[in-house]
């Protein structure tokens, strides 16, 4: 419980030293904010007055501490670029994000960790050498292309998938803002379907690479495993090679997969921005790009705040996993 | 007679490497017999644990071929059993691991990795069973009942604590015993044990031999010993094989064979064991062939100060099983 | 945090169902490639923003292509003999989307909101006296200028006419006083305006859907006209192709690229429509920067840049521009220098420079092409290329617009090369003009980075303002102006470009410029053949 507690801290911590970071480094950035968001032929007492009307004009310290106060009510301010609060663009954009990383992620483990066992136990076997030439090519593809391809063919030429979006008919009821969850909840299964179906492209798309990491992981630390004293004892006394494969040697070969998928949850928000652009997937990676581009402070800060919550979050579980997986760690304590 | 529990005749495996092909083993004959303890004794890497493997079949195939000969236990020819035949056989195996340590696997506890073997044996190798049985509570404690009654049998005086704790939270000569437990936990007919001892500090050491002795004694089991320990060899097994560079050199009853070695592999090794009376062990000059390009004549002969020319240039015959036997021109005859 | 997180999470809004079209009545669908940042009329900016803006807000004056304006709300206006005192006579028969009888009060709202409310229409009215706002009566209101503004009434097309009753019920919280936030927080998902069609759902980033206006009096809807407008967010423009070939758009908003107009071309379902715009294409030079201050040095690089090249091969097709002023309008202007490419003159002038070669040589000039847009980068390097040849190093540099933007209001930061054009929003020779006075400079739009000025031109476009508008010795003075300007070379001239807009065939969308940037996109005008096959499937996608 200590323990825990002290984790909570630390992360309230890190957030905190994020904010400052973010919020000293957009504002040591080039670019004025206000000439980015009026364009063209603004005059200087609009200028000066917009600037007052995002409290830029004050110093430095001031803007922090309005920050942080606003941080404490659950506000982080308006977008420049979209003229509404950032809380409220993040809460609609952010569940759209995590549905699509979490669905590319489980479809990675789903389907990498299978394949990586495959892989090998059937070592230099044909499964394995093509997975590895898959993965080579996954890890090396560049998803901007995959991405169109899979539109052209699944969407436009096939018809099978909806080409962009990511609902068609009207969104289930909000609950927790990702669609599958909340139409499953509400019992919508038509809504179900429809964001099924607009999932399924742009997640095989952001899953590409990690899908090559994974099955590369677990291909390698299955051969570590294998090739373990326990595999052979195992063997020596009969025991089946299902039971081997996924159940003694799966647990201690995913514990480095863990740390891995901990790792990977950060880069995939931020590689989604591709996916968000190409299947147009109204998420926070593209705000958060554009957000840069357009040089808002708030949304920036906010986003990067956000999403940085969400990382520590995530690590904080896959480390807790980490321990339940191995009772090594777990007994040394 | 009574029909020996395993049977190796004229047995030859051959590795097949990229570099060639390897004769590991090349002639190796030998037999155990229903409740009898045989002892494999040999240097490191002169195929003991090749023949162990072979026997667990553990063995991987390829890059390993059986070239010649024949496999036999409880009476039954391996070459023309099925691999879920072949599967089969090994619950009756129990089989006795060198280092406890890494054969545990270290994220379950001892109780989930016997249960899942007790289990496993019960669903008659049916993986669909053995599910619906793993998740069966009355199987699940019933098993567990007797994982904990097997662990009494080793002697561990508090079996329930055990079965809940993981391999770390054991010492090695606990992990040992737990070893022992799931050797039991079968119905086994024929004990292999792959130097059980070695990793072992001496104390645990002769505790554990005891337990095994005692074991093999009231399980009525068969046995085949590994060891290059010539003094537990002495102790545990009625017989013993010497092996060197994939042959079977000399075998005999282990007493009179230890006592006065007739292979002068065989007295290289009894004279290595190092004594309280005289000073230091001598050692055999020389390393085991290469298995590439073995020697054509006797496998020792580079090693042999007693070598001669016919030595080089064929094989020493296996005389046909008797008592003693040995493989060695010296002897052409019969030991005198 | 948790806690924070979690108040977000859960004050998201709620969503509007997205309404569907009456049967019978067209869908039009098309997608943009940026975001819809705001609602707010005076704010917008971007394309999609102003076209949103003019669908659903009306001007008192309209464009037309050929009469520059023509009546609108207002149905007359009269200008004093000063031409400082405008006087407009509304209709009394125009509806706001709440039902409401469009007044002068909301006029004049309307345009106090536009001067004080950030955005860009207030910089193009800006020679308005704010306080002086007269509203005669429910139908006549009377503006006073503070100094002559020859393209006043053009002006007037930018300012959207606002519900001000409706607003100001509404405001919220805000920075202006009595007008509390001016409305801001109502428009960031409905509008006030008068125009066909009505916001009926916006959700940013994501889609807009704009209804038809049933109480519209400007103008007869028709029924083949869009009795429903959805707009998609598709940031990537290949994927907005790919859906614009699939059926599920009914035109595309952007030029296909050069090498992907055969394409369109060759598809015998789609429609091509090309039209000249006013967009005038130039590279900006700062003037300030050595050796650009030298007027030979800038004629060199005139002659250097292959004009014919960046507007057939890199953008789609185009005119030349000569000066600083598209020809059309200027009226019947002849004798404009031109520069084209000849790189035999361009070394005959960088000869007579004040620069010696070797001095040239060590110059490292920066031409600053918008981040992301690679026809600009290409431009570039081709300039670059060709001025290497005469001795001349110049570094093409990705740089962000609003970072542009920003550098170019001071003479230090202003780039040695911009390249960028002017969309021409009011159609009037001033206000391309101005930046080659010092009234102009220093705007934060890349030709207030030029930092050059002449009296003799500054005293014919002063002169030229105070004259009739649209009157001869008006033209007159602009050409002459026009003339200086480009015997100086301040900027490259380069083109105005032409508009390649594909449309699927039974959609009649704005075949030809609208009369001021945009207006081609007013969704009342397009037309849908219902009869046509396409038209029905895809519909139904």
């Amino acid at each position: 419980m200590v323990r825990f507690l002290r984790r909570v801290l630390n992360t309230a911590i890190v957030v905190l030293f994020v904010s400052l970071l973010m919020f000293l480094l957009v504002r040591v950035l080039p670019g004025d904010p206000v000439a980015a968001a009026m364009g063209e032929g603004v005059t200087k007492e609009q200028a000066d007055k917009f600037r007052a009307e995002m409290g830029l004009d004050k110093p430095l310290y001031l803007q922090y501490a309005t920050y942080l106060d606003q941080l404490a009510h659950g506000e982080f301010g308006r977008s420049l670029i979209e003229s509404r609060d950032v809380g409220e663009i993040v809460s609609e954009r952010l569940p759209a994000t995590l549905e699509l990383v979490i669905c590319a992620l489980l479809f990675a483990v789903v389907v990498g960790v299978p394949l990586g066992i495959l892989s090998a136990t059937h070592r230099n076997g044909l499964l394995d050498q093509v997975s590895r030439l898959c993965s080579l090519t996954g890890v090396s593809f560049p998803g901007f292309w995959a991405a169109l391809m899979l539109q052209l063919l699944l969407g436009a030429a096939l018809a099978l998938l909806p080409i962009t979006g990511r609902i068609t008919g009207p969104p289930p009821e909000h609950i927790t803002g990702l669609y599958l969850v909340d139409s499953l909840l509400t019992g919508n299964m038509s809504a179900f379907g429809d964001a099924f179906r607009h999932l399924v492209a742009p997640t095989i798309v952001l899953a590409l690479g990690p899908l090559a990491q994974v099955t590369g992981m677990i291909r390698s630390s299955m051969l570590d495993e294998l090739s373990k004293p326990y595999v052979s004892f195992s063997h020596a006394v009969g025991m089946p090679g299902f039971l081997i494969n996924y159940k003694y040697a799966l647990r201690n070969a995913f514990s480095a997969t863990l740390t891995l998928i901990g790792f990977l949850f950060p880069l995939m928000i931020g590689s989604a921005f591709v996916v968000e652009k190409v299947f147009a997937w109204p998420g926070i990676a593209r705000f958060g790009a554009d957000a840069i581009l357009a040089n808002d402070y708030n949304a920036i800060v906010g986003v990067t705040l956000v999403v940085c919550l969400f990382v520590v979050v995530v690590n904080f579980v896959t480390d807790e996993l980490y321990v339940m997986l191995d009772p090594r760690i777990r007994l040394q304590r | 007679m009574v029909q020996p529990v395993v049977r190796l005749s004229s047995l030859r495996v051959d590795f097949k490497t990229t570099d060639g092909l390897e004769q590991v083993i090349k002639n190796v004959s030998l037999e155990i017999a229903p409740g009898e303890i045989v002892g494999l004794v040999g240097e490191t890497g002169c195929g003991k644990s090749v023949t162990a493997k072979l026997l667990l079949g553990i063995l991987a195939m390829p890059p390993a071929v059986i070239a010649g000969g024949k496999v036999e236990m409880f009476g039954k020819d391996l070459s023309q059993l099925g691999s879920g035949e072949r599967e089969a056989l090994k619950q009756f195996i129990a089989y006795v691991p060198q280092d406890p340590t890494g054969v545990l696997n270290p994220s379950f506890t001892i109780g989930t990795q016997m249960i899942d073997m007790i289990v496993w044996y019960e669903s008659g190798r049916r993986l669909s069973r053995y599910f619906v049985k793993r998740h069966h509570r009355a199987t699940v404690s019933r098993a567990r009942d007797y994982a904990a009654h097997l662990l009494g049998k080793v002697q561990i005086a508090d079996p329930n604590q055990v079965l809940s704790r993981y391999p770390v939270q054991l010492s090695g000569g606990m992990r040992q015993r737990v070893m022992l437990a799931m050797a039991l936990s079968g119905s086994p007919q024929l004990m292999i044990a792959d130097e059980p001892t070695t990793a072992l500090d001496v104390t645990v050491q002769k505790r554990t031999i005891e337990l095994l002795k005692d074991m093999v004694a009231r399980e009525g089991l068969a046995g085949l010993y590994i060891t290059h320990d010539l003094g537990v060899a002495r102790e545990i097994c009625a017989r013993t094989y010497v092996m060197y560079a994939g042959t079977t050199v000399e075998s005999g009853p282990t007493g009179p064979l230890l006592d006065s070695p007739l292979h002068p592999y065989t007295r290289g090794l009894v004279e290595a064991i190092p004594s309280l009376l005289g000073g230091l062990p001598r050692t055999i000059p020389g390393q085991v062939p290469d298995y590439l390009a073995p020697p054509p004549g006797c496998r020792f002969a580079p090693r042999c100060d007693t070598a001669f020319a016919r030595c080089r240039a064929s094989p020493p015959t296996v005389e046909p099983e008797s008592m003693r036997s040995v493989s060695c021109w010296l002897y052409e005859g019969g030991p005198s | 945090m948790a806690a924070v997180l979690a108040v977000g999470l859960v004050s998201s809004l709620s969503v509007a169902l997205p309404a569907y079209a009456e049967p019978g009545r067209p869908v039009l669908r098309a997608g943009m490639n940026l975001e819809v940042s705001t609602l707010d009329p005076v704010r917008a900016t971007n394309l999609f923003e102003n076209t949103i803006a003019l669908n659903v807000y009306d001007p008192l004056v309209f464009p037309d292509p050929d009469k520059g304006v023509i009546p609108w709300i207002a149905k007359s206006w009269e200008a004093s003999d000063d031409r400082k005192t405008y006087t407009f006579h509304l209709r009394d028969d125009v509806l706001f989307h709440d039902g409401r009888k469009l007044e002068a009060e909301d006029v004049a709202f309307s345009m106090k909101r536009a001067l004080t409310v950030p955005g860009l229409v207030g910089g193009y009215l800006r020679s308005i006296d704010k306080d002086r706002i007269e509203v005669v009566d429910p139908t006549t209101i009377r503006f006073h200028l503070k100094s002559v503004d020859p393209s006043f009434v053009r002006a007037m097309v930018l300012l959207k006419i606002m519900n001000g009753k409706q607003l100001m019920a509404n405001k919220a919280e805000g920075s202006y006083g009595e007008f509390g936030d001016y409305g801001a927080k109502f428009l960031q998902n409905q509008d006030a305006g008068s125009g066909p069609y009505m916001i009926a759902d916006f959700r940013a980033g994501d889609h807009m859907i704009l209804k038809a206006f049933d109480g519209y009096t400007l103008r007869k809807w028709a029924p083949n006209a869009p009795g429903e407008v959805r707009l998609k967010i598709i940031p990537e423009t290949v994927t907005l192709e790919t859906k614009f070939f699939a059926g599920e758009f009914d035109f595309d908003f952007n030029s296909p690229a050069p090498p992907r107009v055969k394409v369109f071309e060759q598809n015998p379902k789609i429609a091509m429509d090309k039209w000249q715009t006013l967009n005038n294409y130039y590279v900006v030079m700062n003037t300030t920067l050595p050796p650009l201050d030298d007027v030979n040095v800038r004629k060199a690089i005139s002659y250097a840049y292959d004009a014919n090249t960046v507007m057939n091969r890199i953008h789609a097709g185009g005119v030349r521009l000569d000066g600083p002023v598209p020809k059309a309008l200027l009226g019947s202007c002849e004798g404009i220098p031109r520069y084209d490419y000849n790189m035999e003159k361009a070394k005959e002038y960088l000869a007579k420079s004040k620069y010696k070669p070797a001095e040239l040589a060590k110059f490292k000039l920066e031409f600053a092409a918008v981040a992301g847009a690679e026809a600009f980068q290409k431009v570039g390097l081709m300039l670059s290329l060709s001025l290497k040849k005469l001795g001349l190093n110049v570094e093409v540099k990705p740089v962000r617009w609003t970072d542009i933007v920003a550098a170019q209001t001071k003479p230090e930061t202003a780039y040695p090369f911009v390249y960028f054009y002017d969309s021409a929003r009011v159609r009037h020779p001033s206000t391309l003009l101005k930046f080659y006075t010092k009234a102009g400079w220093g705007a934060p739009y890349p030709s207030g980075g030029i930092y050059w000025q002449d009296a003799a031109v500054t005293g014919m476009i002063d002169k030229a303002a105070a004259l009739e508008d649209g009157s001869p010795q008006q033209m007159a003075l602009y050409c002459e102006a026009s003339k200086k300007i480009a015997a100086e070379a301040p900027a490259i001239f380069s083109h105005n470009d032409l508009r390649l807009q594909p449309r699927w065939k039974y959609l009649t969308a704005g075949t030809r410029d609208g009369g001021s940037s945009q207006y081609e996109y007013r969704f009342d005008m397009f037309r849908f053949d219902t009869a046509q096959p396409d038209y029905i499937a895809n519909q139904a996608k």
